[in-house]
């Protein structure tokens, strides 16, 4: 189980819920499914960027470096959204630290 | 321009067995030319799951023929769970036992028991389902409530039930305490076929159930779902002449835009025949473990051209052409259409409110004062 009293910061290395579904449906849209409950959260082509780089081995600033490389624009705003985001998302249990098999 | 379709369906509707132990008059799929009886095993059927959940499907719905009768029902289930998907099941109740409804429960992923019956006391659900139907589904409603499952009813509307529909929506509703129930109608297709009369609504019954299924309505505001039959037929009738009379036509309106389904979901026949839906299953666009998922839902060609129906103008069709609510309609099921007139790029003749309106008239009744 995910802790969702997790302390989230830039040196955080988050994961991504296996348990969840992230069903792309085009560019711009992707919607998070979890089976368990049957709820569903849409996510913008941007947030689905940062879902696909949290490998549980990047840091958020790490991941936020990516996002860099893949749009224009990103800076110090973009890092506080992606921190905030993640920040919503553990709440929900949908990222953590997973524990290694 | 081509139609935006998402990249794979979200829900599936599967016929997890052509088997059934019920031999219901009405039925659409017993005794269907177009259906073909053979059940897949459960490899194939996990492997197909395991496919689903690669093409991230959300939920998928299991029936039949009676989808209890597979002795690997449970194990189906699992095989669904355990693909991050949530499940729903239509069943006559018949063989639902504790153990089964505890392992539905179990899995916490299961969205809706769906239990078939057709009457408040065993003379009317049994008209037309066969003798020693009505306590198992009754006790099924009842073992669903026990391990709180949601579970609903749907109730198909006959010539046999229609004096009773309030008594049913009394049973369901007040003294079962469902939250709501849905209900439908028998069309021609499959064994409804061969009993003609006797299972299909006439013009008068067919206004004598809209009636009464409109003041339930009201009596029970929100509770009663419907799809299709007397009710869906009252809701959308109402909606089409309000737009008639006020001069405003429904917007989206006025194509044959009657079915949304084909966009979000898609249907696989007992023997793993891909079909658009359950009411076409003659239409076959592949075959699970022969044609990826994907390739059929993106490219198959009758599912394509049953996309495109959306483009065609009911103004094309000389029925249609001076029809008055012609601007809001929406040219109704495709499935019924194929049924009524061999061809799903038409209209369906047997919801049409023109030709309803026409024959109530030669009865000396009408919809509206």
């Amino acid at each position: 189980m995910p802790d969702i009293d997790l302390k989230i910061d830039m040196d955080s290395c988050l994961a991504v819920n296996p348990g969840l579904v992230l069903r792309i449906e085009d560019d711009d849209c992707a919607l998070l499914f979890d089976p368990d409950n049957g709820k569903v959260q849409m996510l913008n082509g941007t947030a689905v960027a940062v879902w696909q780089l949290l490998d549980g081995k990047r840091t958020l600033g790490e991941v936020v470096d990516c996002l860099g490389s893949m749009y224009e624009g990103v800076d110090d705003a973009t890092a506080r959204q992606v921190l905030g985001f993640m920040e919503s998302l553990a709440k929900l249990g949908a990222v953590g630290v997973w524990e290694q098999d | 321009m081509p139609l935006q379709v998402m990249r794979t369906p979200r829900a599936l509707d599967l016929e997890i067995t052509s088997r059934c132990n019920a031999d219901c008059s009405y039925c659409y799929y017993l005794n269907n030319p177009d259906v073909v009886y053979a059940d897949l095993p459960t490899d194939s059927w996990l492997r197909f799951f395991r496919e689903l959940a690669s093409c991230q499907v959300m939920h998928v719905t299991l029936q039949g023929g009676e989808p209890l009768l597979r002795d690997d029902f449970l194990a189906l289930v699992d095989g669904i769970v355990a693909n991050r998907m949530r499940y729903s099941v239509l069943t006559n109740g018949s063989l639902l036992t504790s153990r089964i409804a505890g392992q539905l429960q179990q899995t916490g992923r299961c969205d809706m028991v769906q239990v078939s019956l057709d009457g408040s006391t065993a003379e009317v659900h049994e008209s037309l389902r066969g003798g020693g139907t009505f306590a198992p589904a009754l006790s099924a409603i009842r073992l669903l409530q026990d391990f709180k499952l949601p579970v609903t009813v749907r109730v198909t509307i006959h010539p046999g039930n229609i004096d009773d529909l309030a008594e049913i929506a009394r049973l369901l509703l007040r003294d079962l305490q469902l939250p709501s129930f849905s209900t439908n109608a028998a069309s021609s297709l499959g064994i409804s076929t061969k009993y003609g009369s006797g299972v299909l609504l006439n013009t008068t019954e067919r206004y004598k159930a809209v009636r009464t299924m409109a003041s339930l309505d009201r009596q029970y505001p929100g509770r009663i779902q419907a799809n299709a039959g007397p009710l869906a037929d009252w809701r959308m009738f109402s909606e089409m002449e309000e737009a008639r009379r006020t001069g405003t036509p429904v917007a989206g309106r006025g194509r044959l835009v009657g079915c949304g389904c084909i966009f979000d979901s898609f249907a696989v026949r007992s023997d793993g025949a891909y079909i658009p839906c359950v009411m076409l299953p003659h239409m076959v666009l592949g075959r699970i473990g022969e044609t990826p998922l994907t390739e059929v839902w993106q490219n198959a060609e009758s599912l394509c051209r049953l996309r495109e129906r959306r483009g065609i103008a009911l103004e094309e069709f000389d029925e249609c052409r001076l029809c008055a609510w012609r601007s809001s309609c929406t040219g109704n099921c495709p499935g019924t259409a194929f049924t009524a007139t061999g061809d799903v790029g038409r209209p369906c003749p047997s919801t049409c409110l023109k030709r309803f309106q026409e024959e109530l008239a030669a009865e000396g009744l009408s919809l509206w004062p």
